[in-house]
């Protein structure tokens, strides 16, 4: 991939060597890291400790220098202060200040945007309702818990609806209701084609939600590219299906056996122990139990989802009901989030699996989609399809056309 | 750099954001709120605890003299412990991090925490200053001491709660006749003899025996100069005395008049009484009389006994009114020495003040303690229009014994003293001279903070304060011709820290007040220019590009 103008992150040979008192080198965190990062994508970093992850981002966000090599952050250096702008930065740790509270927390970090008072107003209010700490607003950070201190981490990091939003370990400490809320979180801010640039060790959440990755070692660079490619098993298929009795399942060995395939596996899933607790949290708040600690978070604060603040289309609104040209753009209902490529993926697979469980049963109930399937799983599913065909004895052209 | 209007609103949008966090930090801080009520305890005690010399005036100036002391003191740990705090913490506790990652360049995060930073010193600094003021007035007022004589409450309003400027008499030009003299003594060989003999006492040192040469032939002709022997006289002529006093007469009310003790109490007007002064001179229908008392708007006159029976006094009755015109006074101050031991250590003495080019003549007798620094109230007509006064120092012999004696007088010691201003804003313009030093304070400890951990920081600059607050001692101390080898070093250490650094020394107001002299606007600016626009601002230069350059995130060892 060639750097252009067009990639919100590029680093061109990024080394960083830390060096003691005498200048001898002590540790090369970081060495020749070439990375590109389009808009619109979420990108992970992915590494074990020590790998030279958050150096890296500490180089982007210029709170460390390079020793040798080039960054630039929307076609700038990172020591400009005007890209900043347009960047979220949730670092690993939560280093808040301990005598605000979370209000006072955002209002500052508002103000260093130049956020007008009844924007700052606005926006935290979105925040705290979105993070989940509305009932404990006025409370001193050093009274939060670390998972509650890291909510309001994210919130200070989105106080400007950023169009690169770096995150460092955000999951860190927080529970797996807020886990979940930032997965989401991010989805719906790469929909509106911002770039989120996250980076774990937690392998799970990284490919819950990112795109592409970048794999570090010793501060090398092992492995970059997307994650179902880097994922996939090419050599394997595997189908999820109503239980099916010993019957069918000697059938399915016989077509599988026909077709000079092997059936390696046959298992029950099992639900992931995510979902199982967030359910079990759902059904707490229906009910009401009290809790002193963070509660789920609300939607995701309408300015992060449309890119407007509510005043703006309040404003729009009222001046269309009085006939007035809106000043910006027409706006009878907020607009539509900017489909990414992933989001459409999404709806095409969504599309066929619908229209697939229609045509082979049409009494059992569609199955809930996942929330943000892999961007490429159409081409996986077309894929599977001749396979699915052979099982199901039958012609998937001539079954569309019935 | 941003250019243009809303670059530079945005600049200073980013800057006062910082600098109001920098005040809800510090004020949520303990150790703030533990000198603000430590510093108002010791404030509040230090009146009734304070006698000063047992006099008003005394414990006035005690008072003054602790308190901006204290007030300096203090508030200027706190705003180095603040400023150096505010920064380095920021970088150990990793907080900048979320800081450094929105639209602040860092050069205004620095100036950011600097002048929140001032904001806060110059609040408590108010605050304190404000009770300092409150406190003093109390003070002035006598409540705390109600048997102070009449002397000492015009002492108390003359020489402590005024604002004065001072002028030397005219130059003798000592210098020139000790050169003079050493000239003659060489010409006729006596040099090389009396070096010779003082060569001898100190061992063989010929520059420490031409030192001893030189004073004491300036020894030998001061005392020629200066010494005003029995039955003689000594004239000193002053220039350039600007009081800017006029007479200001008002419609006053008769309160009561007591015919046997010569005196009279009245009201005046407010425009009247504000320049009424303990001891100074007042004209009631136009018959001059002395001010004894003024308390709660009630002026008590003390009239000659012969003006008490001029027409105008006599039919002044009580309710009646009474036209009352003040008159602008000056001070002449001077300490007379007694060439010889008397049993009292009294000197009488009888000054006559002449407003030069004028036949106006004022006879003042005085008794005064031997080496004691005196000062006299007179009116001022006794100056010219120009300007000018002579002053007479006339010998008398002790008043009690008859005896007669020789008093020496330098010309250092002796000036006119002349109200210029009022000590409501000479106070003022002392929280400014104070202000300049705690901006100066928070500059070096930002700076400090900027590349350096809390402790080495405060370290670093509580080092670099003795050569603020004791430079003079410092550079007299440190005299290059006793100083072995390597340790020269020291002298120019000295030399270039105090060019560097400002003198607080002389920017202390406390003595200003102390003496009741007026702090000149021209001292405040120069002050503000060298210590705040220069040494604060090349301060705050050098911080912000440390910082610039600082690798943030970078552990610190």
């Amino acid at each position: 991939m060639h750097a252009t103008h067009d990639h919100v992150i590029v680093t061109v040979g990024l080394t960083k060597v830390f060096r003691d008192f005498w200048l001898r080198e002590k540790v090369s965190a970081v060495a020749d890291l070439d990375l590109q990062i389009e808009p619109g994508e979420v990108f992970g970093l992915l590494g074990p400790n020590g790998s030279g992850k958050t150096t890296t981002l500490n180089m982007l966000l210029g709170l460390l220098f390079p020793t040798r090599g080039r960054v630039a952050i929307f076609g700038r250096p990172a020591t400009d202060v005007s890209i900043k702008a347009r960047v979220g930065f949730l670092p690993e740790e939560t280093y808040l200040y301990p005598f605000l509270d979370a209000r006072e927390t955002l209002d500052y970090y508002a103000r260093l945007f130049h956020q007008p008072r009844h924007q700052r107003r606005r926006r935290i209010d979105m925040l705290l309702e979105m993070v989940g700490l509305s009932s404990v607003a006025y409370r001193r950070i050093n009274e939060y818990s670390k998972g509650m201190q890291r909510r309001i981490g994210l919130a200070q990091a989105l106080i400007n609806d950023p169009d690169l939003l770096i995150l460092d370990e955000p999951t860190s400490g927080m529970d797996p209701i807020g886990t979940r809320e930032v997965k989401d979180l991010i989805g719906i801010l790469a929909g509106r084609g911002k770039t989120v640039l996250l980076s774990s060790h937690l392998l799970a959440d990284v490919e819950d939600v990112c795109d592409r990755v970048c794999v570090l070692y010793g501060g090398r660079q092992r492995a970059v590219g997307r994650i179902d490619e880097l994922l996939a098993r090419e050599a394997h298929t595997q189908i999820t299906t109503d239980r099916l009795d010993d019957a069918t399942l000697a059938k399915i060995r016989d077509v599988l056996a026909a077709g000079s395939h092997e059936l390696l596996d046959v298992s029950t899933p099992r639900d992931k122990l995510e979902s199982l607790f967030l359910r079990i949290v759902e059904e707490a708040q229906a009910k009401r139990l009290v809790t002193g600690g963070a509660m789920a978070g609300g939607p995701v604060a309408e300015f992060l989802r449309t890119g407007q603040d509510d005043d703006q289309q309040g404003r729009l609104v009222i001046e269309q009901l009085v006939g007035a040209e809106p000043p910006v753009e027409p706006v009878a209902e907020p607009p539509p989030p900017m489909p990414s490529p992933a989001a459409q993926a999404d709806e095409d697979v969504l599309d066929e699996l619908i229209s697939a469980d229609e045509r082979a049963d049409k009494d059992t109930p569609p199955p809930p989609a996942d929330r943000r399937p892999a961007p490429s799983a159409k081409k996986q599913d077309q894929a599977d399809q001749g396979v699915l065909d052979d099982l199901l004895g039958g012609d998937r052209s001539e079954e569309s056309s019935s | 750099m941003m250019a243009g209007p809303s670059g530079v609103s945005t600049a200073l949008g980013g800057l006062t954001s910082v600098a109001r966090h920098t005040v809800v930090q510090c004020l949520r801080m303990k150790v703030v709120g533990a000198t603000i009520v430590i510093l108002g305890l010791l404030l509040g005690a230090m009146p009734f605890a304070i006698s000063g010399d047992g006099t008003l005036a005394g414990r006035s100036k005690t008072f003054l003299s602790y308190s901006m002391a204290m007030l300096s003191v203090v508030l200027s740990v706190l705003t180095v412990f603040l400023s150096i705090w505010v920064v380095s913490e920021d970088i150990r506790t990793r907080q900048i991090y979320g800081v450094i990652a929105k639209p602040l360049a860092r050069w205004q995060y620095i100036l950011g925490r600097w002048l929140g930073v001032c904001i806060l010193s110059a609040g408590l600094l108010a605050v304190a200053a404000a009770g300092v003021f409150a406190l003093a007035q109390y003070l002035r007022s006598g409540a705390i001491s109600p048997e102070a004589n009449p002397q000492d409450r015009v002492a108390v309003e003359t020489q402590v709660f005024t604002a004065r400027t001072r002028v030397g008499p005219a130059s003798e030009n000592v210098q020139e006749k000790i050169a003079d003299r050493i000239a003659e003594m060489q010409r006729t060989g006596q040099y090389a003899d009396a070096l010779e003999a003082f060569k001898a006492r100190t061992g063989g040192d010929e520059a420490e025996a031409q030192e001893l040469l030189i004073a004491e032939v300036r020894e030998n002709i001061t005392g020629k100069l200066f010494a005003i022997k029995p039955r003689e006289s000594k004239t000193w002529r002053f220039e350039g005395i600007d009081h800017r006093g006029r007479s200001v007469t008002g419609a006053g009310r008769v309160i009561r008049v007591d015919n046997e003790s010569s005196r009279l109490w009245i009201q005046a007007p407010p425009a009247v009484q504000g320049r009424l002064v303990y001891g100074g001179p007042v004209r009631l229908n136009d018959v001059e009389g002395t001010v004894i008392t003024i308390r709660d708007d009630v002026v008590e006159v003390s009239m000659m006994l012969e003006d008490m029976l001029k027409p105008a006094i006599q039919r002044l009755a009580a309710d009646g009114s009474v036209s009352v015109t003040a008159e602008p006074t000056i001070q002449l101050t001077y300490k007379a020495e007694l060439s010889q031991r008397t049993s009292d250590r009294q000197i009488t003495s009888l000054w006559r003040f002449e407003a030069t080019g004028t036949a106006a003549q004022l006879l003042v007798p005085r008794h005064d303690l031997n080496r004691s620094p005196a000062t006299m109230t007179i009116p001022a007509w006794v100056v010219s229009d120009d300007g000018r006064t002579t002053v007479t120092f006339l010998s008398q012999p002790h008043r009690r014994t008859g005896e007669w004696y020789t008093v020496r007088i330098l010309p250092e010691d002796v000036a006119i003293l002349f109200r210029v201003g009022s000590f409501g804003w000479n106070f003022l313009r002392g929280a400014v001279l104070l202000m300049a030093q705690l901006a100066y304070l928070a500059a070096v400890g930002v700076l400090a903070g900027s590349f350096l951990v809390f402790p080495v920081g405060c370290m670093l600059v509580f080092s670099l304060l003795p050569f603020s607050v004791a430079g003079t001692f410092l550079r007299d101390a440190v005299n290059p011709e006793f100083l072995p080898g390597p340790l020269i070093v020291s002298y120019y250490i000295v030399h270039v820290m105090g060019a560097l650094l400002p003198d607080f020394e002389s920017t202390a107001p406390g003595p200003w007040f102390v003496d009741g002299m007026a702090i000149p606007w021209r001292f405040v600016g120069k002050t503000v220019l060298w210590t705040v626009l220069i040494r604060t601002s090349l301060a705050l230069a050098v911080g912000c590009m440390i910082f610039r350059r600082r690798e943030l995130a970078r552990v610190q060892t």
